[in-house]
């Protein structure tokens, strides 16, 4: 749930298709009046749904994805900006956390959870999770 | 161990679907991808006459990278602890084997993790910050335009230029027109494969009475609506009501959206309840909140949301099955990519809230009116003999029989629960 474009920053090697420029995590201090007109008129990647740490003091940091290119708009337009991590390079190596051709071969191996599978004393002992509704 | 890819999530539901065969079975969805994708889900117990359906999705927006694998280890979980006959435990949130057992006898639950394979292997493989689809259709051969948001392609009032008020569409959050967006909503409800097969799934299961869509970030369980304040005096303040289009989606005005204080009591018990098994595995719970709503902040109207439209199909034809649609925001941390290990936390954490959320569907029904001609026939005779007017959920009866409903099962679930136990039937 975000409404970020995505801007350029060139070709990439041996392909015809540009690669988008990295996006950075930029915090920015707004209020409840500017938010609305951040997201208007900026167009900001806020992720999949914006979120909002509320201050003390009474304004509000919002966590966005934008271009460094945005974020120096950003400072123009008077905004606050915190600038984080490249989350476009976080991404990127992240990308070696990615399972390498089939863990489950077709589907001859069968996949385990990471719950612990439990005897109903052991259930007992740790007390019941499941909750009526 | 890594993130799955999207081979590996195919392939980790033929495996479950084999090795579990007598209570399993893959469903193969029709709707193929931009890029020639077929998707399968996994439909888990039932048996021969289920008391209710759930169904989770995950996997729509793909750089959150996550939610198939939150589906793929519910599966697996579910699965061998009912084949070994054990309970299962999620840090200090736990399961009897009875729990899990009843949930495989009783509840049809269908799990489709990878709504949107080919977004997912793009994020995986090329460009990390994807969260479209990849179809071109619209992109007039420019790469900057390709893809669809798949969750602003329901219908849910998906034509939002029309039904939300200009001050809603200022702040640029509904949706949009612009194939360069992040928020491209297609050309027209249900333009795209993905949206195409959850409807499918709908159509197939008719009796899916709740739904789970797994997004990331920020650790919420977000409810309906999603698109104004709710209230529950006014049943012509509806969606269905083009009477108020140009009026949605901003906070304090006229317009706000109908749902009945009781339905609404319960669609927040269920979620509290996910959380708070959420909760139990790391202490930490997540926030309940409606979807109009940046809880202690502000609003963010959606048009065209998954759990805005499974919540409102019943709605806008009461014949459907009536069902709550949730999303789950998971990870707390704000990053779409957290390392392996503390991803395997986070799964922790959501399947004990997935579990537990299949035990609410189990419990709404006590064993006795779980019996196949009943739960199969009761509606459908009413609906025959009253009129819709009458008995839907913006009718006069449907909110009379909500409360008699209420006042019921408050009285007669924990005899008929009790009674369950002394027979052995495998209620919880």
């Amino acid at each position: 749930m975000t409404n970020g474009k995505r801007g350029d920053a060139g070709k990439s090697p041996g392909s015809s298709e540009p690669v988008p420029a990295d996006l950075f995590s930029a915090r920015i201090t707004v209020t409840r009046e500017s938010f609305d007109s951040l997201l208007k008129k900026f167009d900001l990647d806020v992720g999949c749904r914006p979120h909002v740490h509320a201050n003390s003091d009474g304004t509000g940091t919002l966590t966005a994805f934008a271009t460094k290119e945005r974020i120096r708009e950003l400072e123009a337009a008077g905004y606050k900006v915190e600038v984080g991590e490249n989350a476009s390079e976080l991404g990127r190596r992240r990308q070696e956390e990615v399972g390498k051709g089939d863990r489950f071969e077709g589907g001859r191996v069968v996949p385990r959870g990471l719950g612990k599978k439990t005897s109903d004393q052991e259930t007992g002992d740790r007390g019941q999770g499941g909750s009526a509704q | 161990m890594t993130f799955l890819n999207v081979t590996e999530i195919e392939s980790a539901l033929t495996a479950l679907a084999s090795n579990y065969s007598g209570v399993t079975s893959l469903i193969t969805l029709p709707f193929t991808t931009a890029e020639g994708r077929q998707s399968h889900a996994l439909r888990i117990g039932g048996g021969s006459c289920p008391t209710s359906t759930i169904l989770f999705i995950s996997g729509a927006h793909a750089r959150e990278w996550g939610g198939p694998d939150i589906c793929i280890n519910f599966a697996a979980d579910l699965l061998e602890a009912w084949s070994l006959g054990v309970g299962l435990t999620y840090g200090g949130t736990s399961f009897t084997s009875a729990q899990i057992k009843s949930i495989i006898d009783r509840l049809e639950v269908i799990v489709f993790p990878d709504i949107n394979p080919d977004g997912r292997n793009y994020s995986q493989t090329t460009y990390a910050m994807w969260r479209k689809n990849r179809n071109p259709a619209s992109s007039g051969g420019q790469a900057s335009k390709i893809g669809v948001d798949v969750n602003r392609n329901y219908d849910f009032l998906w034509d939002f230029p029309v039904s939300f008020a200009p001050a809603a569409q200022g702040a640029g959050t509904l949706a949009s027109t612009d194939p360069a967006s992040d928020l491209f909503h297609g050309t027209g409800p249900f333009s795209e494969a993905e949206s195409k097969n959850v409807r499918w799934l709908f159509e197939q299961y008719p009796r899916i009475s709740w739904f789970i869509d797994i997004h990331s970030y920020g650790g919420d369980i977000l409810h309906a609506w999603g698109d104004d304040e709710n209230q529950s005096s006014n049943t012509g303040m509806n969606f269905t009501n083009s009477g108020w289009n140009g009026q949605r989606g901003v906070q304090g005005d006229a317009y706000r959206e109908y749902i009945s204080a009781l339905e609404l009591s319960q669609v927040q018990a269920t979620a509290n309840a996910m959380s708070a098994a959420i909760g139990g595995v790391h202490g930490q719970p997540y926030a309940v909140a409606q979807g109009f709503f940046l809880p202690g902040w502000t609003t963010y109207p959606t048009s065209g949301a998954s759990e805005d439209w499974a919540t409102s199909r019943y709605f806008a034809d009461p014949t459907k099955q009536s069902c709550r649609g949730y999303c789950i925001e998971f990870n707390k941390v704000h990053t779409f990519f957290p390392t392996w290990p503390e991803m395997e936390d986070i799964i922790l954490d959501i399947d004990a809230g997935l579990i537990n959320f299949c035990l609410g569907a189990v419990s709404k029904y006590p064993y006795v009116f779980s019996r196949c001609w009943w739960q199969q026939h009761h509606y459908e005779i009413w609906h025959k003999v009253f009129p819709p007017e009458l008995w839907g959920p913006y009718g006069p009866w449907g909110r009379v029989t909500e409360e008699i409903e209420s006042a019921v099962s408050t009285i007669v679930t924990p005899i008929i629960h009790a009674i369950d136990e002394l027979m052995g039937k495998g209620g919880r």
